[in-house]
Parts: structure tokens; sequence; C-alpha cells
């Protein structure tokens, strides 16, 4: 019990997160198939199901929209949340961190095994809003007043709403103390010689993404709370005035239902750099280890990195194009979202030239890592086109958005998880995860992952809005159907070869390939023989984290804990 | 809970000895060409982690917590519904309380500096005695507002600010007085002496924190237009 479910290892604390983050994967995965079939047969009867949740369910059997909205809600909370910030950050940060830098552990233990108690917490109370009266709440993962300001707007709206406010509340407070530990750990447990310009990508990318964490989360914290008093306490901080409600006009609230908009994208935004930044860390080191090329441009990246999560914090207004807010506005917002192209681009470019001219070994964390980038730059793209408030104005409200978002923020960063989870298998099992079924699952997936989203920016070219249950009331949609049908197809497909990766990863803990340490030949610290670091045995660090193919040198790489006769080749 | 075979598991939580070097200036290379293989000529090099660093790293996202709510409270002071509400009369009191409890504890502070520890032990108690005084003189404000009848309501966001603000900064300062209420066991314990005084420096500094915090907010609402 001490030793494993309220351990302080770091380690134990890791994979937790990644067990959390793995449930929640595909606890939303199953909303996600059900939310599919709904919309693409909406008169499909569900004999099972409408037994088990009837109030989802008409008379005769078909889902009711309102169902089909908290499944999309509860989709978007738990990928977001469970899913994109746990997984790169929590999971593989509190197990890898304190390696790579060369710590024992992390600075706190005790804050990492109180922030994974609290998300999981927080993650068993959000779960539980289906299961109240009303069920859960159909806001979407925004929520944005009236409708989630008002408890008797929507069943859902009800106790679902309240449990899904006290769930983010829990969340931002785990994570926030989460991102503190790491930020501590970085700047007091480094080894002797882990200078920060010689620190791993990964590291920099956790270390960015917990200084975001650590100003973002408490405004939605903050909004979050200020939300709930509106429900509970009957104050009116997002409650306009003249709203008809039960058939009574409550007047003199005169709140602002925008504010909760600037609140929650001024955390919202930076949370998609909260999924991506550590998914850019791990594919840049990924990249560097499997072309035997050091990173090129370290200190572009790092400063790329950086400007990021700086620029993160400046560019929430573009959520909120067609919200109503002053063009002046729009514009500025829109420029400054431009601007986070340069980095963006940046860092593809440095990718680009590590793998220029490498000897490329196309393992499968490599071929994740290479989709991380082919769904970063197509979805980056899509970016360009709703960066634009004028374009944005038509798009805003369309599948566009969509499939945007879940090429560059859900399926990139899950690669870059696919990716992480292949490479430092060995490292955490001494076992190998088996290269034939993660290529068969990297290519379905990726082809599928491309046959999902693509169509859905034609989807809302064309004009079909998001969040509609479905389409075939609508004329001008109905020739769109077949488009929604071999998507929701592709998903089908897609979604069960995620069982092939399931099953890799269980089979390969007890069957999988036995490697010596070090089997990527790697140059970081957790590949090194004194890892973790013993008591009288401490690591010392010599050179920069990417010291692969060096001119002159006699083997292809160098560990950073080895020293060299000849200086000169210490390019820190 | 899980099978998997992790290589090695280090349970035991250490807080890292050695020395608190400046270790970023370490550099390979200088000096007499020693041969890699050469092992254990350093001594385990760890950082201690430090308190005052997260006492910053917890001030920063508790900035950005009463931030948030201070930029609702000054967009919606622009709203039409805007009536401000008197000062109730122990907010003042509130204040002085709470400036003169951290007066108090920088004494107490400076007396563990000069191993005064009688003179600390006092102070400590006098501050804690204040932080005490201060939550009760908020609570007297809520009740000399409720008997004019100001509630936390819809329509009257001032006044729902007033509870607001002062409600979470009261749960913020309970964090800062169960620390003068550690201190305080361990004055009456003698446990801290002029150099083993992290904890009263970290407790210090918190409560000048929320005690600065609480004049912006005092300010905000009572005197900013």
């Amino acid at each position: 019990m001490r030793k494993y479910l309220f351990s302080q290892d770091h380690k134990i604390i890791g994979l937790q997160y990644y067990l959390l983050a793995l449930l929640a994967v595909f606890v939303s995965i199953t909303f996600s198939v059900i939310m599919r079939l709904r919309l693409t047969w909406p008169s499909d009867v569900w004999f099972i199901m409408s037994k088990l949740l009837p109030t989802a369910f008409s008379q005769t059997g078909q889902m009711t929209p309102e169902f089909y909205l908290s499944l999309m809600t509860m989709h978007g909370t738990i990928m977001v949340f469970f899913v994109l910030t746990l997984a790169p950050q929590a999971a593989f940060g509190n197990y890898f961190l304190p390696l790579q830098i060369g710590a024992k552990e992390m600075a706190y233990p005790k804050l990492g095994l109180i922030s994974f108690w609290l998300t999981f917490l927080s993650f068993c109370v959000l779960l539980s809003a289906f299961f109240v009266a009303g069920g859960a709440p159909l806001t979407g993962w925004t929520a944005y007043p009236p409708l989630s300001s008002i408890v008797s707007s929507q069943p859902g709206q009800a106790r679902g709403m309240d449990l899904w406010l006290v769930s983010l509340s829990i969340f931002s407070l785990a994570t926030i103390l989460n991102s503190i530990n790491f930020l501590i750990t970085v700047i007091t447990k480094r080894t002797t010689g882990m200078s920060l310009m010689r620190l791993p990508l990964t590291c920099w990318g956790w270390l960015a993404t917990a200084m975001v964490s650590l100003l973002a989360f408490p405004v939605l914290l903050a909004a979050g709370l200020l939300l709930l008093f509106d429900r509970t306490l009957g104050t009116a901080f997002f409650l306009p005035s003249g709203l008809l409600i039960d058939g009574k006009v409550i007047s003199l609230t005169d709140g602002l239902p925008l504010l909760w908009q600037h609140l929650f994208w001024f955390f919202g935004h930076p949370e998609v750099y909260i999924a991506i930044l550590p998914a850019m860390g791990f594919v840049s080191h990924f990249l560097a280890t499997f072309s035997r090329k050091p990173v090129f441009g370290y200190r572009s990246m790092v400063f790329a990195t950086l400007a990021i999560a700086l620029l993160g914090f400046l560019v929430w207004g573009h959520h909120m194009f067609i919200a109503g807010i002053s063009p002046y506005l729009s514009m500025t917002f829109s420029l400054l979202t431009l601007t986070i192209a340069v980095p963006s681009a940046i860092k593809t470019l440095n990718w680009f030239g590590t793998i220029w001219g490498g000897k490329i070994q196309l393992t499968t964390p490599m071929l994740y890592s290479l989709g991380f980038i082919s769904l970063f730059i197509t979805g980056g793209l899509g970016g360009i086109f709703l960066g634009q408030s004028s374009l944005d104005i038509y798009l805003h409200d369309t599948y566009f958005v969509v499939g945007h978002f879940h090429l560059i923020m859900g399926s990139s960063a899950i690669f870059a998880i696919f990716a992480a989870t292949a490479f430092w298998f060995p490292q955490v099992v001494g076992r190998q995860m088996n290269e034939d079924l993660g290529k068969i699952h990297f290519f379905i997936t990726f082809l599928g992952v491309y046959s999902i989203f693509l169509p859905m920016h034609f989807l809302g070219i064309a004009g079909n809005p998001r969040r509609y249950a479905e389409i075939s009331e609508f004329l001008y949609l109905n020739e769109l159907q077949p488009l929604h049908k071999f998507i929701t197809i592709a998903m089908l497909v897609t979604v069960n070869v995620q069982l092939l990766f399931l099953i890799n990863l269980i089979t390969s803990i007890f069957a999988g390939k036995k490697v010596k340490e070090n089997p990527w030949k790697a140059t970081t610290l957790e590949w090194s023989s004194s890892s973790p670091p013993s008591k009288d045995n401490a690591t010392i660090v010599y050179r920069g984290a990417y010291d692969f193919s060096l001119p002159g040198a006699n083997k292809d790489y160098f560990m950073q804990t080895e020293d060299l006769p000849n200086s000169s080749l210490d390019n820190s | 809970m899980t099978s998997v075979d992790i290589k090695e598991k280090s349970n035991d939580v250490t807080t890292g000895g050695g020395g608190n070097n400046n270790l970023d200036n370490f550099r390979s290379g200088g000096g007499g060409g020693d041969d890699s293989n050469d092992k254990n000529k350093t001594q385990p090099k760890e950082k201690k982690s430090s308190p005052m660093l997260f006492l910053l790293f917890a001030i920063i996202p508790i900035v950005m917590f009463f931030g948030a709510i201070i930029f609702v409270y000054i967009v919606r002071e622009m709203g039409k519904v805007w009536k401000p509400i008197s000062m109730p009369s122990a907010v003042i009191s509130s204040t002085l309380v709470l400036i003169i409890s951290s007066f108090t504890l920088e004494i107490a502070r400076s007396a563990l500096k000069n191993k005064l520890l009688e003179k600390f032990k006092r102070w400590v108690m006098i501050s804690t005695i204040l932080g005490i005084a201060f939550f009760t003189s908020q609570l007297v404000a809520w009740k000399q507002l409720m008997a004019k009848g100001v509630y936390m309501e819809a329509t009257n966001p001032h006044a729902t600010f007033f509870y607001i603000l002062t409600g979470v900064h009261a749960l913020h300062l309970l964090g800062g007085l169960l620390g003068l209420a550690y201190i305080l066991l361990g004055a009456m314990y003698y446990r801290f002496n002029a150099e083993k005084r992290t904890a009263v420096d970290v407790a210090t500094g918190y409560w000048h924190f929320m005690d600065i915090l609480w004049i912006a907010l005092f300010l905000l609402l009572f005197v900013w237009k």
C-alpha cells in the first residue's frame, strides 16, 4: 500500500499518472465513438444503453441530443485535462525529469503524492456527474455562461455542472502543486555539471510547461469559483440582465458573460501549450537520438520554447472573434496569433535540420515523432486560417475548428505520447515494445487520424456547424452525410487499432524483447548505468544532451556522463 | 497496483546532503586530464530544496488567482448596477491589526536572529494573537454589513466582491496562521535558533505577502474609484 498506492517515489507517481491518463483516454474515446454513431445514424435504437441510462434515451430507444452534448462535454474535458495535461507533463515528467537531471527524487516528493491523489479525486468527481440527477453538463469543455451559470437552463446544468466545476477546481489545485514541484526540482536538483544549457530539451519542455501551468491554472480556478458562486450563492458575475428564465425576466444583475470567456481563454489558450510543449520536447529529443545527430539549433529551440510559452498568454482573444469583441481588439489578437507561427516555424525547421543528413533509424518512436511533425504542420496550417479574424467569423463554429484542434493539439500530442511510451518503455520495464506491432499501429493510426480530421476541414468550409447532434434536419447539410459516414468508419477503424497499442503495451511488459541498458544508444542520464543515482555515487555531467556523431570522435555518441580527454570536443 | 517491473526502487526520502555550492560553474576539461574512469572522485552534491523558493512559487499562483478576481472587479465596477457599500468600521481595525502583526512578527524574527529566544517566543505569540484578532475583526465586519441588510447578492456586486475577496483572503491567511501556530509551537519547545530558522523565514514571508495583499484589496474595495 505504502509502496505502490501512496508512494512518494517519483517513478510510482509517474506511472500512476500514466495509468490514469490511459484510463481517461479510453473512457473519452468511448464517448466519442458513441457520439459519432449518434451523429451518423441518428435514428438507430440503442438497446442496451437505453436500459442502463433510461433518461438519456427517448421512449423508442434513440439517444437524446442532450446526451450527445453531455458526451461531447465530457469527451473534451477528459481529453484536455486528464489526457493531454497529465500524460506528457505529469506522467512522463514525474518519472523522467529527476532521472534526466541526475536527481534522486523530485524536490518535494510528498507534493507529488498529494497532486496525484487530488487529480484522481477530481477525475472521480468529474465522472460522477453522469450519475446525478440531470446527468452531465452539456456546455462543452468551455462552459460558456449564461448556459452554464443558470441551473435550470437544461437538466445537465444542475448538479452535473456543479460537479464539473468542483472537479476542475481540484484539478487546478493539483496541477499548481505539481508545477511548483517541477520548477523547484529543475532549479535545485540538477546534478553536478548539469547547466541549464545542457538540459535535454524534454526537460525544457517540462520546465516551460510548469511555468505556464503556474500562471494559467490559478485563473481557471478563480473563474471556476466565481461561476460556482453564480450558480450556488446567487451572485451574478457572468449573468447578464434581461434574461428570461422560467418565465421570469431577471433584471439588475448586469453580469458579463464575456468576462468568463476572457478568463477562461486566458487559461485555455496556454492550456494548449501545456499539452504541446512537452510533446515538442519529446520529439526534439527522439529525432536527435534516431538521426544520430545533435539537435539542430539547441539554443534557438530553448528560446523558441520560452517564446511560445510567453506568446501563449497574449493570444487568448482569438477564441473570441465571434463573441462580439471590438474589431481593433480582434486585429491585435489576430496579429499576435500569427506571431506564434514564428517560434513554431523555428522549431519545425530545426526538426528538419536535425534529421537532415542524419543516419535515420525508423524505429517506432522515430515514426511517431515524424508523425507528430506531420500532424503539427497540417494542424498549424489550419491555424493560419483561423488566426485571421475575418476568416474565423465564418469558420469558428464549424467543423473546421474541430478538425484543426484535433490535429494540432489532440493527435499530435497523442503521437508524442506514443513516441515517449515506446522510447522509454525499455528504461522502465527492461524490455522493448514490439516493433512490428508498433509500426502497424503507427501506420494505421497515422492514416486514420488524417482520414478523420482532414475531411472535417471540408465539412467546416461547407458550413457544417459544430455541436449538432444530427444534421439530417438541415437540407443544405444533407449532401455532407456521406462524408460524415466516411469519418465515422475511419474513426471506428482507428479506435480499434488503439487496442493493438494497448495489447502491445501489456504483453511487452511480460514478453517483450529483453534489452540491455541504453538500447537506443541515447545520451541522456536516465540511460546511464548509474541511474537513478545512488547515495554515494553522484552523477557528473560533462557535456550537452545531444552529442551524436561528433566530428573527429571515435564513436557514434557520448553519454552526458562521459568525460573526454580532448576537451575541444565539448560543445557546451 | 501495477505489475511493472521497475528497475530499482528508492523509497527512502532523503533531503539530500552536501553543500550548497554553485555547481553551474562546473566545467570539465580544466586542469589535470583525468581519466573518465576515475569514479567517486567527488562527493554527492545535491542542492537542498529551498523553502524560500517554494514560497516564491506559491506567491505567483496566488497573485494570478487574486489578479483574475480583481480584473473581474474592475470590469464590473464600470457596470450600471454598481452601488458602493459603506465601509464597515471593523475593516479599519482589521487592517491596522494585520499591519501591526507584520511588524511584531519582524521583531520576533530579528530577536531569533540575535539569539534572544525568550523575546522571540513572546513576539511570535503576540503576532499569532494579532492574527486571530484579524480574523475576528473581519467576521465583525461581515456581521456589521449583514446587520445593515447587505448580503451577497446579484443586485449589488460591490457587496458580493466584499464578501468574496475577504473570504478567499481569509482562507489564504488561514494558511499563514497555521504557519504561525507551527512556529509558536516550535518556539515553545525551543526548536528554532539563529541558524535553524528557515520555517520562521518562510512563514514570516508568507505573512507579509498576505498583509500586502490585504492592503491592496482594502485599497481596491474602499479607496480606489
